[in-house]
């Protein structure tokens, strides 16, 4: 996972190819388009959670049962 | 032609009764599958890997213990089937991936394969399933397609396709298979048998290829629900006893807002006519949407954490839509993951609220027929969007709850198979379980026929 980010920007080619690099990912030109157009259905995954105000004393990240 | 065919007995209880008995030999029992799984191939019989050697040798030996006057178990020579995810002892675990072409072999099977085979049953074969796990539809670019058996120009459903199409032509009576987002629940649906997922946590995971291990549950697809709990019965051998059924009638709600959104035609009317006999109590739950967008940052940073160094080493070796999820799921950031499950403990502690006002949610588990291998798509918000990564849209919610749920194939004449999802509350399968047979009883849920050949 990348590190940060509070921006919602919606992905580009050059935007995720810069990400990809920064993470250290090397692809082919070609997987850009389709690695952007999945990360465009995250990134309205990430709005959804963001839009809705869970403090975080509220619950924990890292227990859970069922 | 089924391969039980010409037997009196069915189901897996059935047939481990006449091997028992002596009335039927495992040999004749597994020949008989495995024949006609090769003879369909792997598309049509869901099975991409066939074990003739050890599975010949070991109902040789189930027919020795018979011959002995011994008990093989209560699944004595009942021949079954595993997604390509479970390690099998000297096997490559594929996953469905070429990426896992040059793993090392499995040294031993998977823990529920062996506690499966302490009680007489046969491991037959692996089944297909999408790359990964990564999919609701079995369409894999490796080792194939997962065709529906009631119309193979369609569907299975994923990601363990294989498996339900397996048990949907009885070539055998149950299949183990995964879920951690809906992938044999499903399949189950489209397909018309049942499937059980379990409660997160309850049933072995050991020897299991992980996908997203904050989800990842094993389940059973058959089609006889006395088979399908004999089945967790075993896969439960070293956990406490499950909490029993209340002695009452149960009480039915059915899940409203999100999951009464995108229901296709052809399903909505089967949806309410059950509703109306179950007492048309219905829920709204609030967080359905949020639980869905949890469970898929969960998915695609915990899959793409795990694929990391597959990917780094060479990305082309996926199958492409498999690779650009991945890929995609390597740049999320790290607080949304966290966001993501704090909102899953949050939703959780929720969930069990919902618990005291109903004892069985139930909802679709995939929005209508399976939709058409030419044309993977179904209409969602007004669009046409991929049946891969949206066939899930009543299951995933569940599995952020990790709450246990049971598919039934709805009764009626339909085209196609058509699924209803019941819920409860976590470790209440045994209510799942009475809830499945009373809906069978009153003649609203019923597992059609197999397919024919």
């Amino acid at each position: 996972m990348a590190a940060g980010g509070h921006q919602l920007m919606r992905p580009t080619k050059d935007s995720v190819r810069d990400r990809l690099a920064q993470a250290g990912i090397e692809v082919p030109e070609e997987c850009l388009e389709g690695v952007a157009a999945n990360l465009d259905v995250l990134v309205d995954h990430v709005s959804t959670l963001r839009a809705f105000a869970l403090n975080p004393r509220s619950a924990s990240a890292m227990t859970f049962t069922a | 032609m089924s391969a039980t065919t010409n037997l009196t007995e069915r189901g897996a209880i059935g047939l481990a009764k006449a091997v028992r008995e002596g009335r039927l030999s495992a040999r004749d029992l597994c020949a008989r599958a495995l024949a006609r799984a090769e003879a369909l191939g792997p598309e049509c019989s869901g099975f991409t890997r066939l074990l003739q050697r050890r599975a010949m040798a070991r109902a040789d030996a189930v027919d020795a213990v018979v011959s002995n006057g011994g008990d093989p178990g209560p699944l004595a020579g009942v021949p079954f089937g595993v997604p390509d995810q479970f390690d099998i002892a000297g096997q490559v675990t594929h996953v469905g991936s070429r990426t896992r072409a040059h793993s090392p072999l499995a040294s031993r099977d998977a823990k529920a394969i062996a506690l499966l085979e302490a009680a007489g049953a046969i491991l037959i074969g692996t089944q297909l399933m999408d790359e990964a796990g990564y999919g609701f539809v079995t369409m894999n670019e490796h080792f194939g397609t997962a065709r529906n058996p009631y119309d193979e120009t369609r569907l299975a459903g994923g990601a363990a396709g294989g498996s339900a199409v397996a048990v949907a032509r009885d070539i055998v009576p149950f299949s183990l298979a995964f879920d951690f987002n809906g992938s044999l629940r499903v399949p189950a649906a489209l397909c018309g048998v049942i499937g059980l997922k379990a409660t997160f946590g309850d049933l072995p995971l050991d020897g299991v290829f992980p996908f997203a291990e904050s989800l990842d549950v094993i389940g059973v697809l058959g089609r006889d629900i006395e088979d399908v709990a004999l089945v967790r019965e075993i896969l439960r051998a070293d956990r406490p006893q499950s909490e029993a059924a209340p002695d009452r009638p149960l009480r039915f709600g059915r899940l409203l807002s999100w999951f009464d959104q995108n229901i296709g035609a052809e399903a909505r009317a089967p949806l309410e006519q059950m509703w109306s006999e179950v007492g048309r109590v219905g829920f709204d739950l609030e967080y359905a949407e949020l639980a869905r967008a949890a469970a898929s940052i969960i998915i695609a940073a915990e899959g793409a954490s795990l694929y990391r160094s597959a990917l780094e080493a060479d990305p082309m070796a996926f199958e492409t839509p498999v690779r650009d999820r991945l890929l995609a799921g390597c740049l999320l950031p790290a607080e949304d993951y966290l966001r993501a499950q704090r909102t899953r403990n949050w939703i959780q502690q929720r969930a069990r609220g919902q618990f005291a006002k109903s004892d069985v949610l139930f909802t679709l588990a995939a929005p209508g027929f399976a939709p058409l291998i030419s044309d993977p798509v179904m209409d969602f918000a007004d669009e046409k969007v991929p049946a891969r990564s949206h066939l899930g849209i009543y299951t995933q919610p569940i599995s952020l709850m990790g709450l246990p749920a049971l598919v039934l194939p709805l009764a009626g004449e339909h085209a196609m198979p058509l699924g209803v999802q019941l819920i409860a509350a976590a470790g209440q399968e045994e209510i799942l379980l009475k809830a499945a047979r009373q809906l069978l009883d009153m003649g609203l849920c019923r597992v059609p026929d197999p397919a024919q050949d």
